[in-house]
């Protein structure tokens, strides 16, 4: 893979294919809780450290063990017991190794664990490239891991941002709270609608 | 019993308006009302089907490992859906894409387990998730006929309204969104309508 189909695959899993705006996985914790941007920077940070792992994780286990097995069905439940076990492996590790670390971004982790996007980045990294349409090598799997958290964390941050704005606008009775958070983020994700069919080289995509 | 607990999963405490519960498949498979039922049926079997494992189980798993476990009991059994969807319907199956293994981590299935199944009989977490299940697949079937609706001008992929201009973005992701608001904010201005009227 040279660094010009890295450099696709990027554009493709953070912009194209946003996993929060053009997919809709992951919305939960668009809707209220992280309402700082603070807040959703830590879990957005987070996040693209537990998706590169999960995804580069996920695509040794379904190569190595699933496929060789022929037990590529078990997928979802293999994937999820991995990355809960992974998710309070990580907790108890950051809290003896890094209690700094772990007082900022450990509030994050179980939410993450049982969060759409990264059990659905995991299932991604199994499936074929959107870019070439081969399947994922490692390195792929481990880009896509990680752009697809830093395409998560674009959209928390974007909404939160959204969010601390419609704080203090008058909405109609209504509308507030949820309605006007998703008109947000529906006029978020049709401005994603534009990157779709976006090419930087000619020979990939499709 | 059951007819109140029916009520109340379907209007009062309704998963996806009342408790925001769910809202991924909500937003990412109502595009059209086949996907949307499809999907509904789907998550009402494995919301019934684990509540009742999990209530039946309740006293078997240690108190601090229940999260794990009711994930893993999920698991299997949106895997289970997952692979009958596949064999039975291959259509559908490829129609709804990576949401129908994704049901294994819906919240609104883990919030059953947690809040209700673990803490009730098996009989009435059975009704309880069924009750939560057909609320669920009422509030995807609203979304998706307002989605199918204008952004396809049909109903059932049967054209109803005649012209040429439906306004597609509705089909596209952010219609989902745009539907949601749309449907929760007209349920909300009729509610408190209500509200007021009665307090006159």
């Amino acid at each position: 893979m040279n660094w010009t189909g890295i450099l696709e695959l990027c554009v493709a899993s953070i912009l194209v294919n946003n996993i929060v705006l053009t997919r809709l996985i992951g919305v939960c914790p668009l809707c209220g809780t992280h309402k700082k941007l603070s807040d959703a920077l830590g879990m957005g940070l987070s996040a693209i450290v537990v998706m590169g792992v999960a995804s580069t994780l996920a695509w040794v286990i379904n190569r190595h063990l699933l496929l060789p097995l022929n037990v590529e069905y078990l997928q979802t439940f293999v994937f999820i017991l991995v990355i809960m076990s992974l998710a309070l492996i990580g907790d108890m590790a950051l809290m003896k190794l890094a209690p700094g670390v772990y007082e900022r971004a450990g509030k994050y982790l179980p939410a993450l664990a049982s969060n759409c996007a990264v059990i659905a980045v995991a299932l991604v990294s199994a499936q074929a490239n959107p870019v070439t349409h081969k399947p994922f090598s490692l390195v792929e799997a481990f880009v896509n891991g990680i752009a697809t958290g830093a395409g998560f964390t674009l959209a928390l941050v974007l909404m939160s941002s959204l969010q601390e704005r419609l704080e203090f606008a008058d909405i109609p009775r209504p509308l507030k709270g949820l309605p006007a958070a998703f008109l947000g983020a529906g006029l978020l994700s049709l401005a994603f609608l534009g990157f779709s069919g976006l090419h930087l080289l000619p020979g990939f995509g499709g | 019993m059951i007819k109140d607990e029916l009520i109340r999963g379907i209007a009062a405490q309704n998963p996806v308006f009342r408790l925001a519960l769910g809202l991924c498949p909500a937003l990412a498979v109502t595009a059209t009302i086949n996907d949307a039922l499809v999907m509904g049926m789907l998550v009402l079997c494995v919301l019934a089907a684990s509540s009742f494992a999990v209530s039946v189980t309740r006293n078997l798993i240690p108190h601090r490992v229940r999260i794990p476990c009711h994930i893993l009991i999920v698991a299997a059994f949106a895997s289970m859906a997952d692979i009958l969807l596949s064999v039975r319907a291959p259509h559908a199956s490829a129609a709804l894409g990576i949401y129908v293994p994704l049901i294994a981590v819906n919240c609104l299935i883990l919030d059953r387990a947690e809040t209700y199944a673990s803490k009730n009989k098996a009989l009435a977490s059975l009704v309880n998730g069924i009750a939560m299940g057909l609320g669920f697949t009422g509030a995807l079937f609203l979304c998706s006929v307002v989605r199918e609706l204008l952004g396809c001008f049909s109903l059932f992929g049967v054209k109803v309204i005649p012209g040429s201009h439906p306004v597609l973005a509705l089909t596209r992701a952010c219609g989902g969104f745009f539907s949601l608001a749309l449907v929760l904010g007209t349920l909300n201005f009729l509610r408190q309508r209500k509200e007021k009227a009665e307090a006159q």
